[in-house]
Parts: C-alpha cells; structure tokens; sequence
C-alpha cells in the first residue's frame, strides 16, 4: 500500500437531502458487541467483538480516533497532506441480543477497521511504543485525490497521510473474501507507515523528510524503506507473513519468498532507465519487500516475532540517529548493531548475504 | 429542494390542460442508487409496482411499491440486504397529450432486512420515513398502453437514495 492515493468525488450526490425525513425504527443503542471481521489463527470470521473504545457506532468515533467520509485530500506546501470539507459518517444498524449487525457491508467493513486499530492499539505496549503518540488517529473514507493519476483508479487502496496523520481508505472495487480496509495486516501495514513517519521526522505532525512528489534517489530510498518498515510491522506485529492473501493473491509481497536485491529495481536504475520521462513511476515495493524479507527471517531464527521486532525497532532507532533517512544500507547495518551477538546477529548477516549479497557491504558482520 | 419541487409543481398544474380523470397501473424497472454507510451510493437492480389515478387538469396520486436486493457472497461472510419502499405521491403532468412531462411528491416509508451469516446468523431491520420525488416523461402507447421514463428518489433519515426506472402499464 503506498503511503497516499486516492478516490473520485462519489456518483449520485448532486441533488441535496429532502429536509423533511424523519425516522423510525431508531437502532437501540445498547449495544455492548458489534460485528466485524476478526482474525483468527486459522483465518477471518465475522462475529461479534467488545464495542471496547467505540463510543458512536453510527459515526464510528471513539477514543482511537473517528472515521469521516468524502472530503478532499490537500497537499500542503510543506509536503504534508490535510482533509477538508470531510462529514461524519452515518451507519445504519439494528441491535440483536446485544449486538449490533450493520444494515449493509459498508458498516460492517468500518467497523472492523475500527475494530483492527483497537488491536494494534493493545499490542503497542508489547511492541515498545507509546500509544499516546499515535492516537487518536482519524481516518477518511473515499475522500476526493488530489493526484490526477490515482484519481483515475481511487479504489482497492489505504494510505497513511504523513504529516496530515490519518489514513486514507478506499472500498474494493472487487468483492474479496476479505474487503482490504477489513483486512487486519492491510491496517497494520498503514500503521507502520505512522511509526516509520515519527521515527524519522520526530512527531506524527512533523513534516516528512521527502514531500511525497518527490521522485530523487534519496526519496525513492525512503518510500522504499517506507513500504519496508510498514510491512515489516505488520507481518511481524501479526506473525502473518503473507496478510495480504486473506484479500488478494499478492505472492511478491509474501516475505517468506526468495527475495534477493538482484531483483529489483534500484532507485539509481530507475533513474537511469526512465530518464526524464514524467509518467515513470517507480515502484518502491519490491525493495522494501526484501527488506521486509530480512526481518522475517531473522523472525523465522528466533521463533519468536516480537523479539525479532524489538531488535529491528532498536536498529531502525540507531540508525535514525546515526545516517539519513535516504540510507538503506546503512539500516541493515543499524539491525545487525542491535542484534549484537549470537543467533539474531547471525541470522541477520546470513540473510543480507543472501538477499542482498555483494551489493551492500554491512560492517558490523563478520 | 422541497420548495423547489413545490413551485415546480404548482407552476405546472397552472398550465391549461384537458381534463381527464384516467388510471394507468403496471410494472416498474430500473436502477436505484442506494445511499449506505459510507456515504456512497451503490447501483442495484429495481423493480415495482404501480398505480396512478388522474383527477381535475392534469394532477394525479400515485402509488408506489418497488424493492433492491443486493447479496455479497465472500468466503468469510454473506451479507443480504433488502430494501422495500412504499410510498404515495401527488403530482401534476403537463404537455401535449404524446409526451407528458410529470413532477410528483409524498411520503415513503423504507423498510431495511439485512441478513448477516458470518459464525453465525444475525438480522437487522430498519423501518425508515421520508421524502418521495419523481421527474419524468409519460409516453403513452396506443390509448390503452404507456411506457414512462421517470428520476426519482427518497430520502430517509440523512441519506437519500435515486433511482432511474422505465415503468409500462395499462391506461383505462
């Protein structure tokens, strides 16, 4: 998922609402459950969850954050992205022995959104982070892109607005066992973006080192590491390496797969190869994927995800202090730093050999 | 938009018109726009009844029933929801007698089922009140048969849905 994209302004909404409506059958708001799509260890269910931090099931806001719809994305000058002109949302529900059970998918596909960002938000303790930095974090729902070119296909997407701090999420545009906004490791992957954001700018409202036009060698370095922080997060906070099949057969992004740098597309290659060429787009994916690639296999050495995640937040924190944001190599580096001795440093080690071979040279190995 | 369509309405029944007090009922196809959750509209399939009573020069009352259903299938749940509108309009047509234009407005009543089959099997009911408006072209074919041509939508609570439907039936 990339760290912005985009939806068109939704069809039908010319005519204002009649004033008069008035209605009945008013949900009961009693509801101490609600369904969503929950993720289990042998695949999603939709059942019942704790309404926990959701304190409005017909606007989804509780105290994570609110999800708003329609609006129009802005970038700012300082690269930054912000929503204006969003509403709140309006789910329709009725309540069923204390649970509430959406009028139609969209609320059932909210909810479980909300329901994923509450997970995450449980597990941030365990994950050596301060859920106080990142919450509340609101979220818009198709808003109006900005970007002509996602403009064009604004669905099948979530993005993480830096800067902006709230996600961007769009509906399918093909029915999936599991809608992407309802997919647990899509969210985490978007929360990841937030945590790679605020330990490389230092707060979730700090400008992001690149401004997401930006297509130098150095930005497309950070999108790809990017896409790798926020992949590694969530397979790692999830022990899911492959989230994405439960919504889309994505085998590239599979971090179990044999990834190596030979593979892809360098940002120098890039540069190279598209010339000056306007419409070239580089793909920031596939280099983060053998990053991402790296961290679960020294997941896969230690049988132990967040041990292996405390050991790659410790590096990607060593490494901000100590390179720029744009230096991949010397990230790997970092790791292997903070795996000091023994098993993980050496699980480290042979997987950048392996992966990324006579390509980098990381100091800190043998 | 209420008083928008009022003045429309009145302005249209001041029109000199033959007087007939005729029915017409039949069947109605289309495709609604659904407003749900999201905010956004979402395209489904339409069908209805109804029946139309003409009286003074050129207003009528009309009855409506009409229903959408749209089932998601995935692997992990089944959602299948269905809607039914009722609703009674007065309205007014105008023009020459081989195409009518029509404005009509009333009340409706929309009842919401939606089944949830995930581990287990749950159901929501709405009944929601609202706003009926309709626009359109009245063709009739031959005196006995019309097919019409008619925008319409309701509103419900906040929401509003839109339908375009061709509707044909007998005239008597």
């Amino acid at each position: 998922m990339p760290r912005l994209a985009l939806r068109p302004v939704p069809a039908f909404q010319a005519l204002p609402m009649l004033g008069l409506a008035t209605s009945c059958g008013e949900p009961d708001l009693e509801a101490d459950r609600y369904l969503a799509f929950q993720r289990e260890p042998d695949g999603y269910e939709v059942a019942p969850r704790l309404v926990g931090t959701l304190e409005d099931l017909a606007t989804i806001t509780g105290r994570l954050g609110e999800v708003r719809t329609g609006g129009i994305l802005l970038y700012e000058n300082d690269g930054s992205m912000t929503l204006d002109g969003d509403r709140a949302l309006d789910v329709g529900y009725d309540v069923q022995d204390g649970v509430a059970v959406p009028l139609d998918e969209d609320g059932l596909i909210l909810w479980s959104f909300y329901g994923h960002l509450e997970d995450i938000a449980d597990q941030l303790p365990a994950l050596g982070l301060d859920g106080d930095v990142f919450f509340p974090l609101n979220s818009a729902w198709t808003p109006v892109l900005p970007d002509l070119l996602l403009e064009l296909l604004p669905k099948e997407n979530a993005a993480y607005a830096t800067g902006g701090h709230f996600f961007v999420l769009l509906d399918d545009l093909f029915a999936k066992d599991v809608p992407l906004v309802a997919n647990a490791g899509v969210i985490r992957h978007e929360f990841g973006h937030a945590v790679f954001h605020v330990l490389t700018s230092g707060g979730v409202h700090r400008r992001p080192p690149f401004a997401a036009a930006d297509t130098s060698v150095p930005s497309l370095y950070y999108s790809s590491l990017h896409e790798a922080f926020a992949d590694t997060f969530a397979t790692l906070s999830l022990d899911a390496p492959d989230y994405f099949e439960d919504s889309l057969p994505m085998t590239s992004r599979d971090v179990r797969g044999d990834w190596t740098i030979d593979q892809v597309e360098t940002p120098e290659q890039f540069h190279r190869t598209a010339g000056d060429d306007p419409l070239a787009l580089y793909d920031p994916y596939p280099l983060g994927t053998v990053f991402a690639s790296t961290a679960w296999d020294l997941r896969e050495a230690l049988g132990d995800p967040l041990e292996a995640w405390a050991i790659l937040l410790e590096g990607t924190r060593i490494w901000v202090d100590l390179s720029t944001p744009d230096n991949a190599w010397a990230l790997l580096d970092a790791w292997v730093a903070a795996a000091g001795q023994g098993v993980a440093a050496e699980a480290l080690c042979a997987s950048i050999e392996t992966r990324f071979g006579d390509a980098v040279l990381v100091e800190t190995c043998p | 938009m209420t008083r928008t369509l009022a003045c429309a309405a009145l302005l249209l029944m001041s029109i000199p018109g033959p007087a007939r007090a005729e029915g017409a009922a039949g069947l109605a196809f289309g495709a609604a726009a659904v407003h749900v959750a999201s905010a956004e509209h979402e395209l489904r399939p339409l069908v209805g009844l109804w029946g139309r009573l003409g009286f003074g020069r050129g207003g009528f009352a009309e009855v409506e029933a009409s229903g959408t259903r749209r089932i998601e299938d995935g692997g992990v749940v089944q959602v299948d929801e269905r809607w039914a509108r009722g609703a009674l309009t007065v309205g007014c047509r105008t023009g020459p007698r081989a195409l009518e234009v029509a404005v009509a407005v009333g009340p409706a009543l929309t009842y919401r089922d939606t089944v949830v089959v995930g581990e287990d099997r749950w159901r929501a009911t709405a009944l929601q009140a609202g706003v009926r408006y309709r626009a359109g072209l009245l063709l009739p074919l031959g005196r006995r048969w019309e097919v019409d041509l008619l925008f319409g939508g309701a509103s419900r609570r906040r929401n509003h849905d839109q339908e375009l439907v061709v509707q044909g039936g007998g005239r008597w």
